[in-house]
C-alpha cells in the first residue's frame, strides 16, 4: 500500500483526474451550448395563402385583379352590418370595429378568407390613383400587460395587383397583409373550436412576467359578434375599455375575469356549454368577478357542458393548473 | 489476499466512479445556469437555423394584371398573341406597347423587372429596367471606369464605343465570354459567376465582410469556390454574376413566371420553339 501512495504517483493521479474534469466540462458546455432553432416564417407563408384566398375570392374578377364595384360593395355591406348590430355606438365602436361612419375599416375578417388561429388585415392601395381599401382584425395598440413580447408575432407582405375599375380599366394597386397571432386570436379560435366541435379545448398560458395576469374576455357589448379582451375585469359592458376584439359571429361568450401569478403554469380552457345553462353575472358584484368566474367555471363543469347531441349556446373560458 | 480486491482496482473502480458523479454534478450545474441565466449560451457560435424561402408570386401576379391591361385598342395579351404570331411589333400594330408597357411596369417600383414576349425562340419586345445600356447595338452597360477592376470592363468584359450613352465616369463594357481567361475560376450556379476583386471600399470591409461587384453584376454568396482563386497575381474573392434576366433568376435574386401564348402543332410546349409571355421581377 505504501507504494501505492508514492507522492509521484498521487501527483499524477490527481493531475489525471484534473484533466478528466475538464475534458467532461469542455464536452458539457459543448453539448449544451448547442441549439438548433427551427424557423418556419408560418406567417410569412400564411400571407401567401392568403393572398391567394383573397386574389382568387368574390371580390375577384380574375386572379390578381380586384374589382372596384366589388370592393366597394363589400366595405359597404360590412359597414352596415356592424351598424346594424352596434347602432349609434359612436367613437368606441368606431375604434374597435373600424370607422364605419365613413364606411371604412371595418373589422371584419370576410368568410371567403379567413383564419381560425391567424388575425389579418388587408389595404388594398391604388397607386396611381387615390382609392384604398382597408378591412380586417387590428390588434389594440393597448398591448396585455405581463405577456412578453414573443407572444405578439406579426408579420408584413405587400403584393403586386390591380383594380379594374367601373369604366372596365386596370390601375395599378397594391395589396399589403398583415398577419397576426396575439392573446385576442388565440382566445377567439379557442372560442370558435369549442363552439364548432363541441369539445373543450385548451391552450397553455404564457408566463406571466408581473405579479398577477388577468384575462378577460366577452364579448362586444353582449351581443354575439365579436370577441373581446378588456383591460379590467371591474368594467362593466357599458364602461369596459375593450383592449381588442375580433369578427366572430354567432359565438356567445359568458363573460368572465380569470387571473393567474406570476410563474405561475396554468391553461385557458374553453368549455361548450348547453342551452339553459344557468351562471352569474359578474358585474352583479364587480369587485369579486374572478370568484363569480370560478364558480361559473365549478358549476357550468359539473352538468351544462355541451355534447354531440346538444346545441350549443355559449362558451365559457375557465383557467386550470397544467 | 487471494479474493480481495487490490488497491489499485479500488482505485480504478473510485475514478470510474468520481468521474461519474463529476460528470453529473457539472451536468446539474450548467443545466440550472442556463435555466437561471436565460442569456447564457446566447450568441454562441453554435446554433443553426434553418429558414423556408417563401415562393415568390409576384410575376404571376403581374403576368395576369398584364393580361388584361389595355393599351390603346386592345388588351395587352391580344398584342402580345398578334405579335408573336406575326414576329414584330411592326406586324401586328403594336409599336406602341413598350412606352405603355413601361409605364404600367415603373408604377410598382420594382428594383428589378423584365417583361418579354419570345416568338419561336426569338425575342419579340424585350423591356426592363435592369441596366443602362449602352453601345452602337444596345449591347453594353455603364461601368464606373474608377472601379478598380482588374481591368477596366473587369474579367470578361471587353470595352465598347458608348454610343454617347455613358457619362463622363463611366465607360461601356460588353460582356464577352470568349474573353474570360482559362485560369479565372468559375463560380455561382451552373458557374454563371466569375470569382472577381472586392471593389467593396476598405472601411466597408472593416468590420462586417460586404462585398461588391463592379457595375451590371451581382454579388452572389459563393466563398466555397472563390475565397482562395486569384487571378495574375491578385485575390479574386468574390463571386460576381453578369446581370442578365436569366441569370438573375438562377440566382434566385428574382423570380420569373411564364405564360405561353400558343403552342405549336399538338406537342407540348417548349420555351424555344413555341411563344409566350416571360415576367421577371427581383
Amino acid at each position: 500500500m505504501a507504494e501505492n501512495l508514492d507522492p509521484v504517483w498521487m501527483i499524477m493521479f490527481i493531475v489525471r483526474i484534473v484533466f478528466a474534469v475538464a475534458i467532461v466540462f469542455f464536452m458539457s458546455i459543448l453539448i449544451l451550448s448547442l441549439s438548433i432553432s427551427l424557423d418556419d416564417d408560418q406567417l410569412k407563408r400564411f400571407s401567401h395563402e392568403l393572398s391567394e384566398n383573397i386574389l382568387s375570392s368574390e371580390l375577384a374578377e380574375s386572379k390578381g385583379i380586384i374589382s372596384e364595384a366589388k370592393l366597394d360593395s363589400f366595405i359597404a355591406n360590412s359597414s352596415n352590418l356592424i351598424s346594424n348590430v352596434y347602432p349609434g355606438m359612436g367613437d368606441e365602436a368606431a375604434f374597435m370595429l373600424g370607422d364605419i361612419q365613413f364606411g371604412q375599416y371595418p373589422n371584419i375578417e370576410p368568410n371567403f378568407a379567413r383564419h381560425c388561429l391567424i388575425g389579418y388585415s388587408a389595404s388594398i392601395r391604388e397607386l396611381n390613383g387615390d382609392r384604398f381599401w382597408d378591412f380586417g382584425y387590428r390588434p389594440s395598440g393597448l398591448e396585455e400587460y405581463g405577456l412578453a413580447d414573443e407572444n405578439f408575432k406579426s408579420s408584413q407582405e405587400s403584393f403586386p395587383i390591380s383594380v379594374m375599375k367601373r369604366d372596365g380599366s386596370l390601375q395599378q394597386a397594391e395589396m399589403e397583409l398583415r398577419v397576426f397571432i396575439d392573446p385576442m386570436t388565440r382566445y377567439s379560435c379557442l372560442a370558435e373550436m369549442a363552439k364548432t366541435t363541441k369539445e373543450k379545448q385548451e391552450l397553455g398560458m404564457p408566463l406571466c412576467t408581473i405579479s398577477r395576469c388577468t384575462v378577460s374576455i366577452r364579448n362586444f357589448y353582449d351581443r354575439n359578434n365579436y370577441t373581446c379582451t378588456i383591460e379590467s375585469p371591474h368594467q362593466g359592458s357599458s364602461d369596459a375599455e375593450y383592449v381588442a376584439c375580433r369578427y366572430l359571429p354567432g359565438v356567445s361568450i359568458i363573460p368572465s375575469s380569470l387571473t393567474y401569478l406570476k410563474d405561475e403554469k396554468k391553461k385557458l380552457v374553453a368549455y361548450p356549454v348547453k342551452e339553459g345553462a344557468p351562471y352569474s353575472d359578474i358585474m352583479s358584484d364587480p369587485d369579486n368577478s374572478m370568484q363569480i368566474s370560478q364558480d361559473n367555471c365549478d358549476s357550468l363543469k359539473a352538468a351544462w357542458i355541451a355534447t354531440d347531441a346538444d346545441n350549443v349556446k355559449s362558451v365559457i373560458f375557465c383557467m386550470e393548473p397544467r | 489476499m487471494k479474493g480481495q480486491s487490490s488497491l489499485p482496482e479500488d482505485i480504478g473502480w473510485t475514478i470510474f466512479i468520481v468521474i461519474a458523479v463529476i460528470f453529473i454534478v457539472v451536468i446539474s450545474l450548467i443545466m440550472v445556469g442556463k435555466a437561471r441565466f436565460d442569456n447564457y449560451g446566447r450568441g454562441s457560435n453554435l446554433i443553426y437555423s434553418l429558414y423556408f424561402v417563401s415562393i415568390s408570386t409576384e410575376p404571376y401576379l403581374v403576368g395576369e394584371s398584364l393580361s388584361f391591361y389595355g393599351i390603346r385598342d386592345r388588351q395587352f395579351f391580344e398584342h402580345a398573341l398578334e405579335s408573336a404570331v406575326t414576329g414584330s411589333l411592326e406586324s401586328s400594330s403594336s409599336m406602341n406597347v413598350p412606352a405603355e408597357l413601361k409605364l404600367f411596369m415603373e408604377a410598382y417600383e420594382f428594383r428589378r423587372y423584365a417583361v418579354e414576349i419570345r416568338s419561336g425562340g426569338k425575342s419579340v419586345l424585350n423591356l426592363d429596367n435592369i441596366l443602362t445600356r449602352c453601345g452602337t447595338a444596345g449591347d453594353g452597360t455603364c461601368v464606373n471606369k474608377y472601379s478598380n477592376d482588374i481591368t477596366a470592363c473587369g474579367i470578361g468584359r471587353v470595352e465598347i464605343d458608348d454610343a454617347g450613352v455613358c457619362s463622363f465616369y463611366q465607360t461601356c463594357c460588353r460582356e464577352e465570354p470568349s474573353s474570360i481567361p482559362t485560369d479565372a475560376t468559375r463560380c455561382g450556379p451552373q458557374g454563371i459567376g466569375i470569382c472577381s476583386k472586392d471593389l467593396a471600399p476598405p472601411t466597408r470591409r472593416s468590420d462586417i465582410f460586404i462585398p461588391a461587384c463592379a457595375d451590371g453584376r451581382d454579388y452572389y454568396p459563393d466563398t466555397e469556390r472563390c475565397s482562395s482563386a486569384s487571378l495574375n497575381g491578385e485575390e479574386t474573392p468574390v463571386c460576381c454574376i453578369p446581370i442578365t434576366t436569366q441569370n438573375i433568376a438562377a440566382a434566385q435574386t428574382a423570380a420569373s413566371a411564364e405564360i405561353p401564348l400558343f403552342f405549336n402543332g399538338t406537342s407540348n410546349y417548349d420555351k424555344d420553339s413555341d411563344s409566350s409571355i416571360e415576367v421577371t421581377i427581383g
